[in-house]
């Protein structure tokens, strides 16, 4: 199948991939500080095992990003 | 209309000779109110930026104190101002670079006590918090309000920012629905950042507020614009509103905001 | 050819009819154009409460056909003295324009078209015309014209060409610059000699921020980089260059129409 991820082109030898395998596929590390956008609806985490992406779909991973980088972990406004 | 002094035509002259900006334009900055979340790494731009543009007033919020270690990127602290108040040093040069701007100091954690009460004074909201808790509230507390904010984000090489005009806009949580558990959080070794990375994305966060506030051109809403200064690639995703957001959707189920620290929210 | 001439710089006392000896002359009428009109009328209101002068030129024809607004130097209300280093180089601009020197004109913020008797005590040269604007309302010649010839003041018929005016050729009613179209009324100046770019364009905005649109704004600016690229960026944002024309000091004078 052939989809656009991240705005580019993308093939896939197969038919059908959940979202949870396509983040495998493209090796994200952290698939719970990623958001990905299917088709223009947000897929939240929950449901990326029962979520199929199939030919022609556009697909965008949006990363979390912080602040200053400097205490991510923070429960507050430091 | 405001008389200007000849110190102000000077002093905004590059403003005024904008045809998107003008003389109506400046006078807008100068009735402006922006609040600035965090004084760090986007605070530090964001506010000297606001401050030599002339806006009105800016409110900073932070609790924390200037660290040697908050010096390779946080550009409004110097070496001198370790130790104190990031708000206060802050402030210091702002006011050295614009006396004419006020600035409102906020020495707090900004907490769901005081969140909306504080951003209800401010035409628009800077989002520079280092944690993801505090940008949900922020999110929470302006879509609330409907005031409309800039969300900023950086790590290593990278940055994001959109813009969130509320009810109109797609915002954080369409986005994020809520804060990542604090264990997948980047830990010390990854969390490093190029210092002028910060400078990068909150330069774009100034110019949005500075855009909202004198009405010129388009907004970055409904787009988040990521960039990888390794490559030094742009992208801007196309977003929209989505209908199951738990604050600006169809049915919200969030109608307050509330303390979401990292343990209540582990997914 | 007159080139420094001395002027009136001494208060002038209210004028009194009794001193001056009026005739018509019955001669041909002295013509002026509607440009040059409206640039003296302009001129008076724009400078009004203190005294307009300036000189007027004459072309091949014998018409005058331009007011050319000059400073005056004592900046008052009642008297004006036209500067001598501004008499040369205005000579030497109408001489360039293939022009004759025609006269002086001056205003009257708050009395009649008639000259006082310094105006006449010091009116030296006989073969020149004196123009004078009043700007009190309800005159009915608001622009007069005088020979004043050894102490004797001699009126003359005075025809603005073009003009549709109320009263006939000599007569013109109401305040100078709201009756001739081409006049435009201006409703702000500013004097941008010696400011450069960009400031001149920053204080061209700021002037046009401040009237209404539709409204008149007359400017100053030096010859070089400010005339070649203020209009430019006034005519970009959408406001309407009505006039356009070089001043004998080599600066231009622009009136521009604030946009709708």
């Amino acid at each position: 199948m052939r989809i656009t991820l991240n705005g580019e082109p993308a093939e896939f030898p197969v038919e059908r991939l959940t979202v949870t395998e396509l983040l495998r596929s493209q090796k994200v590390e952290a698939p719970e500080m990623v958001s990905v956008q299917l088709n223009g609806t947000i897929i939240y985490s929950a449901k990326y095992n029962d979520t199929v992406i199939a030919d022609q779909d556009e697909v965008d991973f949006l990363y979390f990003m912080g602040g200053g980088a400097d205490r991510l972990t923070g429960g507050r406004q430091q | 209309m405001r008389e200007f002094t000849e110190e102000q035509l000077e002093r905004y002259s590059r403003h005024i000779l904008l045809a998107e900006v003008g003389v109506e334009g400046q006078e807008r900055l100068m009735d402006g109110r922006v609040l600035v979340v965090g004084a760090g790494g986007l605070g530090s731009p964001v506010a000297l930026y606001l401050a030599a543009a002339g806006v009105g007033v800016v409110g900073i919020v932070d609790n924390d104190t200037v660290d040697r270690s908050n010096l390779q990127r946080q550009i409004a602290h110097t070496t001198a101002d370790i130790g104190q108040p990031k708000v206060e040093s802050a402030a210091r040069a702002m006011r050295a670079i614009n006396p004419e701007v006020q600035v409102t100091t906020h020495h707090c954690f900004l907490d769901a006590s005081n969140v909306r009460q504080l951003v209800r004074q401010y035409d628009f909201v800077i989002d520079g918090a280092d944690n993801f808790p505090t940008k949900f509230l922020v999110n929470d507390a302006c879509l609330l309000e409907g005031v409309p904010f800039s969300h900023g984000g950086i790590l290593r090489f990278t940055g994001q920012t959109m813009t969130v005009l509320p009810g109109k806009s797609a915002c954080y949580r369409c986005v994020f629905r809520e804060p990542p558990p604090p264990d997948a959080v980047p830990s010390c070794s990854q969390a490093g950042v190029l210092g002028a990375v910060a400078g990068m994305l909150g330069t774009i966060q100034a110019a949005e507020a500075l855009k909202f506030l004198t009405g010129a051109g388009e907004l970055l809403t409904n787009r988040l614009l990521s960039f990888d200064a390794l490559a030094m690639r742009f992208r801007s995703t196309p977003l929209q509103r989505q209908d199951n957001c738990p604050v600006c959707g169809k049915e919200p189920s969030i109608t307050e905001v509330t303390d979401c620290g990292p343990i209540l929210c582990a997914a | 050819m007159h080139t420094a001439q001395t002027v009136p710089s001494i208060p002038r006392p209210a004028p009194s009819s009794a001193t001056v000896a009026q005739e018509n002359s019955g001669g041909d009428p002295v013509r002026l154009t509607q440009e040059a009109y409206a640039e003296m009328a302009a001129h008076a209101q724009r400078e009004a409460p203190i005294e307009a002068c300036g000189y007027l030129a004459k072309d091949a024809e014998g018409r005058i056909c331009a007011a050319f607004p000059m400073t005056n130097a004592d900046k008052a209300e009642d008297h004006y003295t036209l500067d001598p280093a501004e008499q040369f180089a205005v000579v030497k601009a109408i001489r360039s324009q293939g022009l004759r020197l025609a006269g002086v004109y001056h205003s009257h913020p708050a009395s009649p078209a008639r000259p006082s008797p310094e105006d006449i005590r010091l009116a030296h040269d006989p073969d020149l015309l004196y123009l004078i604007v009043t700007l009190l309302p309800g005159e009915e010649k608001p622009v007069r014209a005088f020979r004043i010839r050894k102490q004797t003041v001699t009126e003359l018929d005075l025809v603005v060409e073009g003009a549709s005016l109320p009263g006939g050729s000599s007569s013109m009613s109401g305040a100078p610059a709201q009756e001739d179209k081409t006049a435009a009324t201006i409703h702000r100046a500013i004097d941008l000699h010696g400011v450069g770019c960009p400031m001149n364009l920053v204080k061209v905005k700021v002037a046009l921020a401040a009237i209404e649109p539709g409204q008149h704004l007359e400017v100053v600016l030096d010859d070089g980089p400010p005339i070649r690229n203020v209009p430019q960026s006034v005519e970009k944002e959408g406001h309407a260059i009505l006039e356009r024309r070089q001043l004998p000091d080599g600066a231009w004078r622009l009136v521009i129409r604030k946009h709708q």
